[in-house]
């Protein structure tokens, strides 16, 4: 690890000014970037923390639904009972993250920002394409855990268990910059290898994200995280999906089913949602639903197992959803 | 007969099978202990006697050792698996800051990712990555066969030089036509092919050695399981006396195989300690540790074996492929656990060489490979004839240990309730599955102990030998303790410092057997000594005392408190040295084992979750149940690691392992733990004086073989390759909806 500058500001907006130096990196808990430095993955001038920045460790309702703070920690976003009761997935995708170590540090703003695991980026005797060479190592070789959709240039999965319950919940993530304060919908947070090889995430040199704001559940509805894993610790998601849906009458009704693992960013599936939309959310519905979510994979030599394992993974995110909205 | 040697009879065994032996034995071994032996310390629970050092942090492993002026060493690794050097040169890395030495590591050709090129010294672990990245290797790139398929293939490129094939194996099999000529006539005979992957030895601690020079004396902290041997194969090296090197390894943090050897980097430590004049540590990180420090080797093995419709074993053939990276040695041990006719197995064994760091021997080396294809082609072969998987085994083992297991074993799993494969239905699937080991593990010379009683009253055992982390150091104290008659606490133990007496390197599940029987001689001959004293003090006949509840007196009650005693030692202490004789008759050759598993499997998702794993194990006369039980649960979670999740990735394309680390190297956590009954088997099985037999390796043998055998009563279909992973089981799966 190279030195570098330690830099603790006491406000959003100082930590932005900081960050405006190029080279500069901003921590959170540190989980994913102390890694990607010990291995020179990364090798910033400075480091600007986080910590106990004002407004970036709040969790509350406001207009414009729940604001959760960038700083906030996965262990606090999973004992939460406004998360609990209003935002089901985003407890679920918390409360299944890592291990209770990782998530007394992890917060939410470097949770969205990690980057991918694919173990040619992490390797450093690979330049790969998204290191700035010319070849994506997993198209011939070992991509048990890669992509199984829209992975033609590169083939990672992005590993936030946060995107797709947050995408369930229409979050909308707020960002400071240099130039101000932007809202960002989380449809449009994520970038994909095809329009920027290099980063995975819609954020401009130096913004820091300062809170992430979700739709909370309203009338009868519910919302789920579902998550397959080799391991049951410490281990990242193979296939993802999270759910949400209201009940009108029994049929589902706003249904949104966002997929992850399975792709270089989250994917919203609007086919299974209209699947499921005006259903009875019961099983038959459900795998039909999953169907439809599956549907246009494309899995590489090693990883077609991933497509079955979503689709029983879609359809019991939905059978989650469905009965707590029913019990709500 | 000398006319010291006495005549004992003992009683061999265990309550089912009980064997009255006649020995002669020489006037300094006390008798040994047997089946009707009464214990006081022996075959309690014990907290190990170091437990409170290593939770508080206070026991110090080599990665803690800190000495003042002491260097970081590490060393510059070739990224290609197969190359050829042009040119190594560190002029440059000398150049940064705090860098002190170089090595170059004279070779001409590089034959696997990650090898070694040159090592460097330096006063920060900053300077030494900066000097690291400073050191200029040219190589010609070579095209490398880093897999086994890649090595297998035709016209794959070669892996040493000198060989024209990357194959190398024993040919025909001995019996080979026969078994053929049998197969041909049999019942049935059942056809498949298992495959193994490679496991790493992933120990906690990775290697890593201190080396300090006092003038020509040299002294090393060094993580290995053969204290003993470090100190020769340096001065090998070195071309420095023995007699100048202490090694030292007070705590271990892991080795399971792969710290036998000193390994190159114990050697060039202590070169660039003399070169630099200062202390030098390396300590591997763990990539090297992945990639350089050895591992289990993986297999192919193309069975078949034929049957009579009555389920008696008849004809056995296995060819075995099997890849030791650049090393050698990857047999896939295939022992005989059932009862085949001896004529009637052919077993032929091939190395496939690869470009990959060597293999190291690993927990029961070959054992776990064999176990999970031979316990397949018995359930196939079970199913086959329409027999339940467990009856089978019974009706042709007659080890009568493991006969017992089985009853036991199926009883506390529930057999009864196991219902026919593939009949469960529902996403989530209930089975079960056995699986059996056979080891050795008697141990035997060399193995000398001292032990020391001091006029405090105070008792001291030493060995220098390594306690690797299985408890040696308190089986020690606990044999000494049962001998003099004391509670543990009494008993101070010391291993791991090659001043004190020999000892075995931890391999094959010797060291107590080694060690355990030494120590008691020297207990037994410390104490003749102290109750001479007591004799002559009291006015009675020695023979006539006993040691017993911290007295030494006779059964009339005449005598005195232990402390009361020592304090007629007038020198100082008693020391005496026991000595590890061969072994005299034992019950059976070697220890039996049994192991059940009972896994749900989640069919939509392919995941397996052992729910319960039985193993029924037999360790000669157990010194300290919690440690054994310890061991038992640590070869099950190893063996289910085995089963479910670990698995070596070596790129196809460039030669890299991908997951050296622990995050895609997946080693299983709490929560993929099932529960764990260990049932142990207190078989006096003579062989020494203490009749303990290694516990450390059978045990992790046929875990991935029972669990096999329950995703297969669950499911319906076989796993034929390890790790069982959720991609493997749905195919399974998938392919038995299509079959149907
Ligand atoms: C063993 C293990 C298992 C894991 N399993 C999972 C899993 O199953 N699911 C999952 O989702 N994650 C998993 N993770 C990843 C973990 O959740 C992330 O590492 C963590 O959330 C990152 O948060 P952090 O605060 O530690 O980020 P840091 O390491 O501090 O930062 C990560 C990146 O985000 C940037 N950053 C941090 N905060 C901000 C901000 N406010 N604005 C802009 N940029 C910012 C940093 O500069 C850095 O580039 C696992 C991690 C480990 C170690
Ligand atoms: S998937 Fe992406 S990160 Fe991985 S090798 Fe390909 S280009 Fe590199």
């Amino acid at each position: 690890m190279k030195n570098f500058d330690w830099i603790t500001p006491a406000t959003p907006e100082a930590a932005v000014q900081a960050a405006a130096q190029a080279g500069r990196a901003f921590l959170g808990g540190g989980t994913d970037l102390l890694p990607l430095m010990k291995s020179g993955l990364r090798e910033p001038t400075g480091v600007v923390q986080l910590k106990g920045l004002t407004g970036m460790e709040r969790l509350e309702l406001t207009a414009d639904g729940i604001t959760i703070g960038a700083s906030i920690t996965l262990a606090a976003l999973c004992t939460d009972t406004l998360v609990q009761r209003s935002l089901p997935a985003v407890f679920d995708a918390a409360r299944h993250a890592a291990t209770p170590l990782v998530r007394n540090r992890a917060t939410v703003g470097g949770n969205l920002c990690q980057r991918p695991r694919c173990w040619y980026f992490r390797h450093p005797d690979y330049a790969c394409s998204k290191k700035g060479g010319d070849t994506c190592y997993a198209i011939e070789g070992e991509n048990k855990f890669h992509a199984i959709f829209d992975n033609t240039t590169c083939n990672i999965v992005h590993p936030s268990n946060l995107g797709p319950a947050f995408w369930a919940h229409d979050a909308v993530v707020v960002v400071l910059g240099p130039k101000g304060e932007r809202r960002i919908p989380v449809a449009e947070f994520w970038v994909r290898p095809e329009e920027d090889m290099r980063t995975e995430v819609a954020l401009e040199p130096g913004e820091l994200i300062t809170s992430v704001s979700c739709k909370p559940l309203s009338g009868r509805s519910g919302s789920a995280f579902e998550e397959v894993n080799e391991k049951q610790s410490y281990d990242w998601g193979l296939v993802a999906c999270a759910a949400r849906l209201t009940l009108d009458g029994d049929k589902a009704s706003d249904v949104r089913i966002v997929i992850g693992a399975v792709a270089p960013v989250p994917l919203r599936r609007e086919a299974a949602e209209a699947v499921l939309n005006g259903k009875v959310p019961n099983e038959a519905a459900a795998w039909a639903a999953a169907d439809a979510a599956i549907a246009g994979a494309t899995p590489l030599r090693d990883n077609a197992y991933k497509v079955t394992m979503l689709r029983a993974c879609v359809k019991n995110a939905i059978l989650t959803a469905a009965a707590r909205a029913r019990k709500s | 007969m000398s006319i010291e040697d006495r005549k004992v009879k003992l009683v061999l065994g265990f309550a089912a099978d009980r064997q009255e032996v006649e020995l002669t034995i020489p006037d300094e071994e006390p008798t040994p202990w047997d089946l009707e032996s009464k214990f006081s310390v022996v075959g309690g629970k014990h907290a190990r006697v170091d437990a409170l050092a290593k939770v508080t942090g206070r026991a110090k492993y080599t990665h803690d050792i800190n000495l003042p002026g002491m260097l970081f060493g590490g060393f510059a690794r070739c990224p290609h698996a197969a190359a050829e050097i042009t040119s190594v040169d560190a002029a440059e890395a000398l150049l940064v800051p705090g860098v002190k030495a170089a090595i170059p590591m004279t070779q001409d050709r590089v034959r696997y990712a990650g090898q070694p090129v040159c090592a460097l010294a330096a006063t920060t672990r900053q300077a030494l990555a900066a000097g690291i990245a400073k050191v200029q290797a040219v190589y010609k790139v070579l095209p490398h066969a880093a897999r086994i398929d890649q090595a297998m293939a035709d016209a794959a490129p070669l892996v040493h030089r000198n060989q024209q094939s990357n194959l190398s194996g024993s040919g025909q099999p001995r019996n080979a036509e026969t078994v053929a000529a049998e197969l041909e006539k049999s019942a049935k005979v059942v056809r498949a092919t298992a495959r193994t992957q490679v496991q790493t030895h992933a120990s906690m601690e990775t290697h890593s050695s201190v080396a300090k020079w006092d003038g020509d004396k040299l002294t090393l902290w060094t993580s290995t399981q053969a204290t003993f041997g470090v100190r020769s194969q340096v001065a090998d090296a070195l071309r420095i006396p023995e007699a100048n090197i202490t090694v030292i390894c007070d705590f271990m943090g892991g080795g399971f195989g792969s710290k036998f050897g000193a390994g190159y980097f114990t050697a060039i430590a202590a070169r660039l300690a003399q070169e630099c004049g200062a202390p030098v540590k390396i300590a591997l990180d763990r990539r090297e540790e992945h990639t350089d420090t050895g591992n289990r080797p993986d297999s192919i093995q193309e069975m078949a074996l034929g049957v009579s419709t009555d389920g008696k074993l008849g004809a056995y053939s296995v060819k075995i492929h099997g890849t030791p990276g650049i090393g050698r040695g990857a047999g896939a041990r295939n022992p005989m656990i059932y009862d085949f006719p001896r004529e009637m197995r052919a077993v032929a064994q091939v190395e496939v060489a690869t470009n990959a760091g060597p293999q190291a021997a690993m927990r029961a080396p070959g054992h776990p490979q064999g176990s999970f294809a031979l316990e397949t082609i018995m359930d196939l072969a079970a199913e086959a004839i329409g027999m339940d998987p467990l009856e089978f085994r019974r009706i042709n083992d007659s080890n009568p240990v493991r006969l017992q297991q089985y009853s036991d074993g199926a009883k506390r799993i529930g057999w009864e309730q196991r219902r026919k494969n593939g009949s469960a239905t529902g996403r989530f699937r209930r089975g079960m599955g056995v699986g059996s080991s056979t080891w050795g593990g008697l141990g035997g010379p060399q193995a000398e102990v001292d032990c020391k009683i001091f006029r405090d009253g105070s008792v001291q055992v030493r060995n220098g030998a390594q306690d690797i982390g299985t408890g040696a150091k308190t089986v020690m104290a606990v044999v000494v303790a049962e001998e003099l008659g004391l509670p543990l606490t009494k008993v101070s133990a010391f291993m791991g410092n090659t001043s004190d007496p020999i000892g075995p390197a931890s391999g094959g599940s010797t060291t107590a057997p080694s060690i355990a029987p030494a120590a008691r001689q020297a207990a037994y001959l410390a104490g003749r000594e102290l109750k001479a004293l007591v004799a002559k003090h009291l006015g009675v006949n020695a023979d006539k005392l006993l040691m017993k509840a911290g007295r030494i007196s006779t059964a009339e009650g005449k005598g005195l408190a232990f402390e009361e005693a020592c304090r007629l030692i007038q020198s100082g202490e008693i020391s005496a040295r026991g000595k590890r004789r061969s072994n005299f008759r034992t019950y059976r050759d070697g220890v039996a084992g049994v192991q059940f598993a009972e896994v749900e499997v989640d069919c939509e998702y392919g995941l397996v979750r052992v729910v319960r794993i039985v193993a029924l194990q037999d360790a000669g006369i157990i010194i300290n149940r919690l440690q054994a039980e310890s061991q038992v649960n640590g070869g099950v979670i190893q063996g289910l690691a085995y089963a479910l999740m670990e698995e070596r990735v070596m790129d196809r394309q460039r030669g890299h392992q991908l997951n050296a680390d622990f995050e895609a190297y997946k080693v299983p956590g709490m929560k993929d733990m099932p529960e764990i009954e260990c049932v142990l088997y207190d078989i006096a099985n003579g062989g020494n004086n203490t009749s303990v037999c290694g516990i450390g390796e059978p045990t992790c043998i046929p875990t991935a073989s029972a669990i096999a055998g329950a995703i297969h009563n669950a499911i319906g279909a076989r796993v034929l390759s390890l790790p069982m992973t959720a991609d493997k089981v749905l195919a399974a799966l998938a392919q038995r909806e299509s079959g149907k």
